[in-house]
Parts: C-alpha cells; sequence; structure tokens
C-alpha cells in the first residue's frame, strides 16, 4: 500500500473512529453495562413494550455452531411464545421435533406427542428459570440472574445477558438479543465464538392467539 | 404319702421348675431374641426367589435408608448454613453411615466419570454387535471399518440437530461413537429428582449404621436426627425437619405394641376378675388359678425361646391369649364339687383326668400341626401354645394337689341350669338354633379374605401421611414402577435383563426403561469384542477421512483417537471386573441401582407407567410393589395355615371318635365345629373382610370350645349337669378376648374378635341345647 493509499484510508476512518467514541453506530460488540431494574426512561420503553407483547408467533432459522464442525447445524422451524405458558420450539427441519421450555422445566416432544422431561441440573440455577425472565422481560427476574450490557443504533438495539452465575455461564454463556422497534430479530446464545447458537427470527407476529388445540399440542 | 410330705415336695418340684424356668428366661438378650421386623414373618428360605430377594433388600438396603425433606424459610441466606449443619451433624453422629444431600452431584459425578473413563469396556461392545447385526445384513460392499465410520459420522451429523446435543457437545470430541449420549436415554430417571426451587425443602438421603429392627438402629438414630435438627435450627431457627425410615416406624410400633400388651392385658385381667367376682363366693380363692395361668406362660416362653432362636414379639402378643384357654384346666378342676365328702384329690383327678387330657392332649395334636408351617410366626406360635397348655395343665395338677380344699363354690345363678320346660323357652331356642345353622352354613360362603402386611402394623397416620409427603418429594409416585431383575451372577443378571427389556418394550411401547445394567454388556456381546475390533485396524483413519467429508474437523476429535489408542493396547480386564468396577462406583442413593455379591446379582429398572402385571418368569424380574410383594405371600401363607387348621381340626375330630366312639365323638366335635362355622358365617353376613390372624384366632376359638363340649360330654355320661367351670370359664374367656377387640393391632383385633365370638357361640350353644331338648332334661 503506498503512502497516498494509506492517507485516503486514514481519511476515511476519521469520521468513524470520532463517531465510535460518541456513540454506536454497529451492533457488533456489546454496549455499556446498564443496571436492569434502572436503565432510564430510554430502554425502559423498550422494556415495557417487549413484556407487554402477548403471545408471540414466529418462524426461525437456528443455526448451531460446534468447535468440532466446520459449518453450522442448520435447523428450521416455529417459535410460540405464550404468558404463563412459557416457549415452545417446534423444529420442523430435519426432523420434526418440539422442545417446550415452561416453569416446569425442559419437554422434549417428538412427532408421535411422546414426551420426555429433562431432568433439571441441581448444581445451578436451572436453563429454564434463566431464560424464562429474558422471554418474558421480568426485569426483576432478570436483575437477579444477569448483568446486562445494551447497545442501540436508531431503532435496531442489543441486549447482551451475562449469567451472574459462574456455573450458568459455563452452561449457556452469554444470551445475546438483537431486535429492531418492539421486535426480537435474533437470540444468540454465546459460549464461544466456534461454540453459539443463533436463531434468527424470522416474520414475528406479536398478539396472537393461540387455538385450544395448538396450546395443547404445542406446551404443556 | 402325707398330705404334708406331698404338699412339701409338690411346692419343691413348683419352685424348682419356676426357678429354672425364670433362670433361663433371665439371661437371654431379649433385643437379639425378640424381633418386631415384619420381614422375620418371612421364612429366611423363602421358596419363591422373588421374595427372598424382596426380604433381602428390604431387610438388608432400603431399611437402612432415611429420607429427610428440610424446610427452610424462601430465600433465607441462612438455607446453606442451615443444610451444612444439618449434615455434618448426621455424618459426624455413628448412627450414620453415610448422609447426602440431593443437590450434591458428587455421587452423579462419579458415576458419570466411571462410565466415561470405561465407556469402551462398557459400552463400545453393545454398540459393535449392534453394528455388526446392521452391516451383516447389508450388501456388504464396502468394508466393515469404512462402513462403519460413515455410519457413525452420520449418526453424529444427526444427533447435532437433536436438543441432548447442546448437552453433550463438551464430551463429543471424546465420544463421537455416541456411547455415553446413547446411554443416558437408558438411565435417565434412576437417580431422585432434586428440587431447584430455592424455596423448595432441602433434600437429604441418608443410610443408617444399625439395622433399623433392632435397638441401635432405632433410638440412637433419632437422638442423632434431634441433635442434627437442633444444629440447623441455630443456622436458621425457622427450619422444619419432616423425615421417615423404616426404623422410626418400627420403633413406634415397638412402643405401640409394649403399650397395648400392658394395657390390654390389664383389661383383659380386670374383666376376668369382675367376672370371677361375680360368679365365685370368695374372690380371692380365685388366685389359685393365677399359678395355673401363670405355669403355663412360663412353660410357653420358656420352650418357644428355646426351640427358635430369634422369635417374633407378636407370638407373645397373639401367645398372651394363651392364658384364656390355660386357666379352663384350673376352672374345670377347682371347680368340680367333690364326688363324695372328703374326696381324696387323686380320686378327683382319676376321675377328671380323661376329659383334661382328651382336650389338653387334642388341642396340643391341633397346634403341633402348625409347626408343619411355612411361616415362622404361625410355627413359633405352634410351639408356644403346646408347651404352654401342656405347662398349664401339668401346674394345675401339681397346685391343686398342695392345698387344702381343692374345690371352690360359684355363687348360685353362676351354676343355675335353665330348663325347657315351658314350649315358649323351647321354640325360641329352636328358632335361634335354626337361625344358628343357617348362619353357620351360608355365611361362610360370603366370607372375603384379604391379606395386608401392613395389619400386623399399628396404624400411625401422622407418621404414615409424613412419609408419603417426603416419598413423593424423593420422587415415589404411582405412575412409577419399579423392578428387580436378578441372576446368580453379573452374566446372567444381565442376561435376564435384556430379556426383560424386550419385553418391556413390547408391553410398554415408546415407555423408556431405565436401568444402570444398561451400562453393562451382555457376556455375549463381551465375548464377541475381539473378534469385532480385531478386525478394526483401519478404522481410525476410516472415520477421520469420514468425519473430513461431512464437514468436520477431524483433528478436533484428538481426544477419541487417543483413548482409543491407549485401551485397544491395553490388557483387557474381565467381564466381571468391568461390571464391579461400575457398581463400586455407585454411591448415595445409586447403591440402591444394582448389587454384584457372591452368588447373586440384581439390577433395578424404572419405568414411567403404574404397576400393571408382572414379567414373564423367564425374565428373571419382578414388580417391585414394595409390601405388595408380601401381601402375596401372606395370601399364600393363609392358605398353606387354612390347609393345616383342617387338617389339624380333622385329627381333633378324628381323636374324638377314637376316644368317644363315633357317634358320642362326632356329637362332641360338632360344637367346636358348629361355633367356628358360626363366627365366619356371622362375619360373613356382616361383610367383614378377614385375614390370616382370623383363621389362627378360629383355630384358639375351636380348641378352647372343643374343651368345653369334652368336659361337657363327660359330666352327661356321668349323669351330672354340665359343670359350672364351662360358664365361667367361656364367660372370662369371652371378656379377655373381648377386650382385645379394642387393640388398634390389627391382627390383635382379628384374634380378640374371632375368638370371643366362637366361644360366646359355643357357650350359647351349650346353653340352647339342653332348653331345646326338654324330653330329655325333664326325665
Amino acid at each position: 500500500m503506498n503512502s497516498r493509499c494509506r492517507l485516503v484510508l486514514l481519511f476515511l476512518l476519521i469520521p468513524v473512529l470520532c463517531l465510535a467514541t460518541e456513540e454506536p453506530t454497529s451492533l457488533a460488540a456489546a454496549g455499556p453495562r446498564v443496571e436492569i431494574t434502572n436503565a432510564g426512561a430510554e430502554w425502559q420503553t423498550l422494556f415495557d413494550k417487549l413484556a407487554a407483547q402477548g403471545a408471540v408467533f414466529s418462524h426461525f432459522t437456528e443455526n448451531r455452531w460446534f468447535p468440532f464442525k466446520k459449518i453450522p447445524v442448520v435447523l428450521k422451524g416455529e417459535m410460540r411464545m405464550a404468558p404463563g405458558r412459557g416457549m415452545s420450539l417446534r423444529y420442523t427441519q430435519p426432523e420434526n421435533r418440539t422442545i417446550i421450555m415452561d416453569e416446569r422445566g425442559l419437554l422434549l416432544r417428538d412427532d408421535r406427542g411422546r414426551s420426555r422431561e429433562v431432568p433439571p441440573d441441581p448444581r445451578a440455577v436451572s436453563v429454564n428459570a434463566a431464560l424464562l425472565p429474558v422471554l418474558r422481560f421480568d426485569q426483576k427476574e432478570l436483575d437477579k440472574v444477569f448483568f446486562l450490557r445494551a447497545v442501540r443504533v436508531e431503532k435496531a438495539w442489543r441486549l447482551d445477558f451475562e449469567p451472574r452465575d459462574p456455573a450458568l455461564v459455563r452452561m449457556i454463556g452469554q444470551i445475546i438479543v438483537w431486535g429492531e422497534d418492539e421486535k426480537i430479530r435474533l437470540l444468540e446464545f454465546r459460549r464461544s465464538n466456534s461454540q453459539r447458537i443463533e436463531i434468527v427470527i424470522d416474520d414475528s407476529q406479536i398478539g396472537v392467539v393461540f387455538s385450544a388445540d395448538e396450546l395443547k399440542q404445542f406446551f404443556r | 404319702m402325707s398330705f404334708f410330705r406331698q404338699k412339701w415336695f409338690i411346692r419343691l418340684a413348683l419352685a424348682v421348675l419356676a426357678i429354672a424356668g425364670l433362670s433361663w428366661l433371665s439371661q437371654l438378650d431379649y433385643n437379639q431374641k425378640i424381633s418386631s421386623n415384619i420381614l422375620d414373618l418371612v421364612p429366611s428360605d423363602e421358596r419363591a426367589p422373588e421374595l427372598a430377594l424382596t426380604r433381602e433388600l428390604a431387610s438388608e438396603v432400603q431399611s437402612r435408608v432415611a429420607l429427610f425433606a428440610l424446610d427452610l424459610p424462601a430465600g433465607s441466606d441462612r438455607r446453606a448454613a442451615a443444610t451444612e449443619a444439618f449434615m455434618r451433624s448426621l455424618r459426624d453422629a455413628p448412627a450414620f453411615a453415610e448422609a447426602v444431600s440431593l443437590q450434591d452431584t458428587a455421587a452423579r459425578d462419579t458415576l458419570g466419570r466411571q462410565v466415561f473413563q470405561q465407556r469402551f469396556d462398557l459400552l463400545l461392545p453393545g454398540w459393535l454387535e449392534s453394528n455388526w447385526l446392521e452391516y451383516a445384513a447389508g450388501d456388504k460392499s464396502q468394508s466393515w471399518e469404512e462402513w462403519l465410520a460413515e455410519r457413525t459420522v452420520i449418526r453424529l451429523q444427526n444427533f447435532l440437530s437433536t436438543p441432548e446435543a447442546l448437552g453433550f457437545q463438551d464430551i463429543l470430541p471424546a465420544d463421537p461413537l455416541l456411547l455415553l449420549p446413547g446411554l443416558v436415554g437408558s438411565v435417565q430417571g434412576l437417580d431422585n429428582p432434586a428440587s431447584t426451587d430455592g424455596a423448595g425443602p432441602v433434600l437429604v438421603w441418608a443410610r443408617t449404621s444399625g439395622s433399623p429392627w433392632k435397638e441401635e438402629g432405632q433410638q440412637p438414630v433419632f437422638a442423632a436426627v434431634k441433635q442434627a435438627q437442633a444444629a440447623a435450627q441455630i443456622e436458621a431457627p425457622g427450619m422444619k425437619l419432616r423425615w421417615v425410615s423404616i426404623g422410626r416406624f418400627a420403633g413406634e410400633n415397638r412402643a405401640r405394641i409394649e403399650q397395648e400388651l400392658s394395657g390390654l392385658n390389664l383389661l383383659s385381667l380386670a374383666a376376668v376378675m369382675g367376672i370371677a367376682a361375680l360368679c365365685l363366693k370368695r374372690v380371692f380363692k380365685a388366685l389359685h388359678l393365677a399359678p395355673v395361668m401363670l405355669g403355663g406362660l412360663l412353660g410357653a416362653w420358656v420352650a418357644t425361646t428355646l426351640v427358635f432362636d430369634r422369635v417374633h414379639v407378636l407370638v407373645f402378643v397373639v401367645g398372651s391369649l394363651l392364658g384364656g384357654v390355660a386357666v379352663d384346666y384350673g376352672f374345670y378342676l377347682y371347680l368340680q364339687p367333690p364326688a363324695f365328702p372328703d374326696e381324696p384329690y387323686r380320686s378327683k383327678v382319676r376321675r377328671l383326668i380323661k376329659p383334661l387330657l382328651s382336650s389338653a392332649l387334642t388341642t396340643v395334636i391341633g397346634f403341633s400341626l402348625l409347626l408343619f408351617s411355612e411361616l415362622p410366626l404361625i410355627r413359633q406360635l405352634g410351639v408356644f401354645v403346646s408347651a404352654g397348655l401342656l405347662s398349664a395343665l401339668a401346674t394345675a395338677l401339681l397346685w391343686f394337689a398342695q392345698i387344702k380344699t381343692p374345690f371352690m363354690q360359684t355363687r348360685g345363678f353362676a351354676s343355675v341350669r335353665f330348663s325347657g320346660d315351658r314350649p315358649r323357652v323351647r321354640l325360641v331356642a329352636r328358632g335361634l338354633i335354626v337361625v344358628g345353622v343357617l348362619v353357620a352354613v351360608g355365611g361362610p360362603w360370603l366370607l372375603k379374605w384379604r391379606d395386608n402386611i401392613r395389619e400386623l402394623e399399628i396404624p400411625t397416620p401422622e407418621l404414615q401421611a409424613e412419609a408419603t409427603e417426603v416419598r413423593a418429594l424423593f420422587g415415589d409416585s404411582s405412575d412409577r414402577t419399579l423392578y428387580i431383575t436378578r441372576g446368580r451372577d453379573l452374566a446372567e443378571a444381565r442376561a435376564a435383563l435384556a430379556r426383560f427389556s424386550t419385553w418391556h418394550a413390547k408391553e410398554h411401547p415408546g415407555v423408556t426403561l431405565a436401568s444402570i445394567g444398561n451400562a453393562v454388556p451382555t457376556a455375549s456381546e463381551w465375548q464377541m469384542l475381539p473378534e469385532r475390533i480385531g478386525g478394526m485396524e483401519k478404522f481410525v483413519p476410516a472415520l477421520q477421512a469420514a468425519l473430513e467429508r461431512h464437514g468436520f474437523d477431524a483433528a478436533a476429535f484428538g481426544p477419541f483417537f487417543n483413548d482409543w489408542q491407549v485401551w485397544r493396547s491395553a490388557p483387557r480386564s474381565s467381564y466381571d471386573e468391568v461390571g464391579a468396577r461400575l457398581v463400586g462406583a455407585l454411591h448415595g442413593p445409586m447403591q440402591m441401582m444394582a448389587s454384584i455379591g457372591p452368588d447373586r446379582c440384581w439390577f433395578f429398572s424404572v419405568a414411567n407407567h403404574s404397576s400393571v402385571g408382572e414379567p414373564p418368569a423367564d425374565t428373571g424380574t419382578v414388580g417391585v410393589s414394595g409390601l405388595e410383594n408380601m401381601n402375596q405371600l401372606f395370601g399364600r401363607y393363609r392358605v398353606s395355615a387354612l390347609r393345616l387348621s383342617a387338617w389339624g381340626l380333622g385329627l381333633v375330630g378324628l381323636s374324638m371318635l377314637v376316644l368317644y366312639g363315633p357317634w358320642r365323638g362326632a356329637k362332641i366335635f360338632s360344637l367346636p365345629l358348629g361355633s367356628c362355622l358360626f363366627a365366619f358365617g356371622l362375619l360373613g353376613v356382616m361383610g367383614q373382610t378377614l385375614n390370616l390372624f382370623h383363621l389362627l384366632g378360629a383355630f384358639l376359638g375351636v380348641c378352647l370350645s372343643h374343651n368345653y363340649a369334652i368336659f361337657t360330654a363327660e359330666n352327661a355320661a356321668r349323669g351330672e349337669e354340665q359343670p359350672p367351670s364351662i360358664r365361667l370359664s367361656a364367660l372370662t374367656t369371652a371378656a379377655s378376648f373381648g377386650m382385645l377387640a379394642l387393640s388398634e393391632i390389627p391382627v390383635v383385633k382379628a384374634l380378640g374378635t374371632t375368638v370371643a365370638l366362637i366361644v360366646v357361640t359355643a357357650l350359647v350353644a351349650v346353653e340352647l341345647v339342653p332348653l331345646a331338648r326338654r324330653p330329655l332334661l325333664s326325665k
């Protein structure tokens, strides 16, 4: 690279560096630490909207990254969240299978409707006990379990939840939620760069009403 | 011999016998000699192996387990400190061998590590065998190693899209064959669920050092628990404790039995004395009957403790009723008026010895048959009653020989004879007899039998409710069924488990059968292992190539390839060593999962369905529905006891026919038989459910009423009126046994009710028959 090119590059980078010191322009990195129960009006409005959105239905694509796999394992399915019922992930690819996460724990249900409960791990706060407050945006519960880092660029935002309990950090790592307005776009469970799960949420429908059959089929 | 010399000679003989008996009893170790363990009612060489196994398990392993639920205030910051204080106190107490919090995953982690370290020995043989069968059934276009490598990677790829993959991702580099994930599904549910709810009770599993059936497994345990509770309450004053152990029930049972024994015996004595005071002219003279009863009881205790190494406490509870039978001989000898003034005692005895001996010996013959019973309790009762009756008769004969006037007069009403002179009285008497016959003939068909070993215990509702709560917290549920699969050695037990798994999968499709036995290869899989791995020299490069082909980083699986090489070059352990190492890693509650011992091996299995149907015998497996097995056992013993009782009664009846001739013998025998049938008939009409102990009570009642029949017949043969001893004896027996019907111990209640009913029936029959037969009496 000749000196002229270097000058051009520096010139181009100056405004970026200046902006970075003032406010974030991308969601690539975690934001500053925010008090969950005292996040300020800007964040509180978002939290209130997220907590009040009621039942949600969306399609998702899940990318699982393993340290021993060069490419991610891709799964597709439907996500249902119902207040008081928890979250249900129905995988449609590569196999039909449902995972239900609620107050009672984790339940796996196969295509034939046979259910199997995942026994809780007494070593740490159970995974569902950690995840449910995130899905509900229950600030009081969130504050008990996580530290929060938050960043916003215009309508887009990113919330990084880091468990306070080191055992939970070892189990699930960080939970990162990306969104736009009051819609969640991406959920990430990150233990490391090579070991993470991304759940990309495609078309979110907020405030849906699940039929009794749907509730029976996809929740406990 | 002069009366004076005879008196002192007899007194000396009685004193020597009493001192010898009491000396024997005083040197016994009653904690060792007397058992309150329900399981001691089951023969140690029980012929049904499943029951023997249940007995062994319940006695040796399960019975020492104590379960605790510590209720601590929600969110208390002292929660962990209180739990730690409780655990530390229990561990320090010699009464406890082990105490584990269910929050503590050390036992589970130890097992997990052991299975992981031994994964090639334990899980690879089965994995290879099932793959080989699949390969052999295919076209074999690829080599075995290439085919296996490709299948392994495809399965791994598929596994990564399952929810379980996220939990196993850290061990997959060391286990791409998915040996552990394959096992986990078949052992889940074996360990107790631990509450992770911060507000829920803290659960603690503990094992006592001593057997709960003995003193050292009771009071020291209670004291240690009290101390542990106090230690926890120092940390968290609001802490409450709920707990359950067999020792707690056994201790409570023992205390209540002792209380019942003293309370009911006092009541019985008061009832007997009350009747004696009403019927006898000089009550204090009735004290001469006491040595007869005491002599009978002493003889019974001595003989039973001499014959048996260990005697169940129920024998003494039930056996205390022996006094009611023993006193009959005293009554008969003492209340029988002299045949002529100043009749010598020898002459009186000569006159009465035949009915006395007939009565005693036939009863002894009947009870001796109980010695052939399979049930230790019944055998012990047989010895207790037989020895007691002979001792009572001997004591009665000796005792009255050393008193100057061996005759006691009754009050007038006690010996008054009713007559059937008036037609209306006759009609009523006959009507009552007809009704009695109808009940005796028809009623027994309405009887319902049900044997429940719980009836041997004193109901303790509060303890029971607490135990149910605590067991539910530990995962006990009617929706779970436990099975035990057994064999003489590991290979046999594992083969049986394989057969049982096949049966279970067919009977309960889709329901997982969890057993630690699934972590052990079958003996045939183990035997095939050298041959299978012998042909896998090129498996490692084939697997590395397959991994790369499917987008994996083969280098990331270094831990697996390293372990594989180490294992292949290491000397092979024996099959039994592999199994023993696994079982040796079971600690805490997991110890209950499996056992390998000399000449026996068993595995526990758990399935999430309610108990339905027993597995076929060739699976070597039985459902463990707690004491339900024991109930079946008791049902079987009742049938056995019924058969023996029938033989015993037959023998008693035959003795009567031989001693008194067919017609007279049959008439004598019809009284006890009819009374027994009437009592059962009445219980049947009243819709009562009977058990083994009603049957034993009936046997005792028959022997008592048999005495009355003989004494009545003997007096009638001599042209005398029926002796007042029958009325007095029946009334005192009915009173004392009637008191036992108030017992809270279902067994004692059953015995008391049955005996009292039979005796009263016999007395009523003895009184009614003359009323109904006026023409004969009027002559």
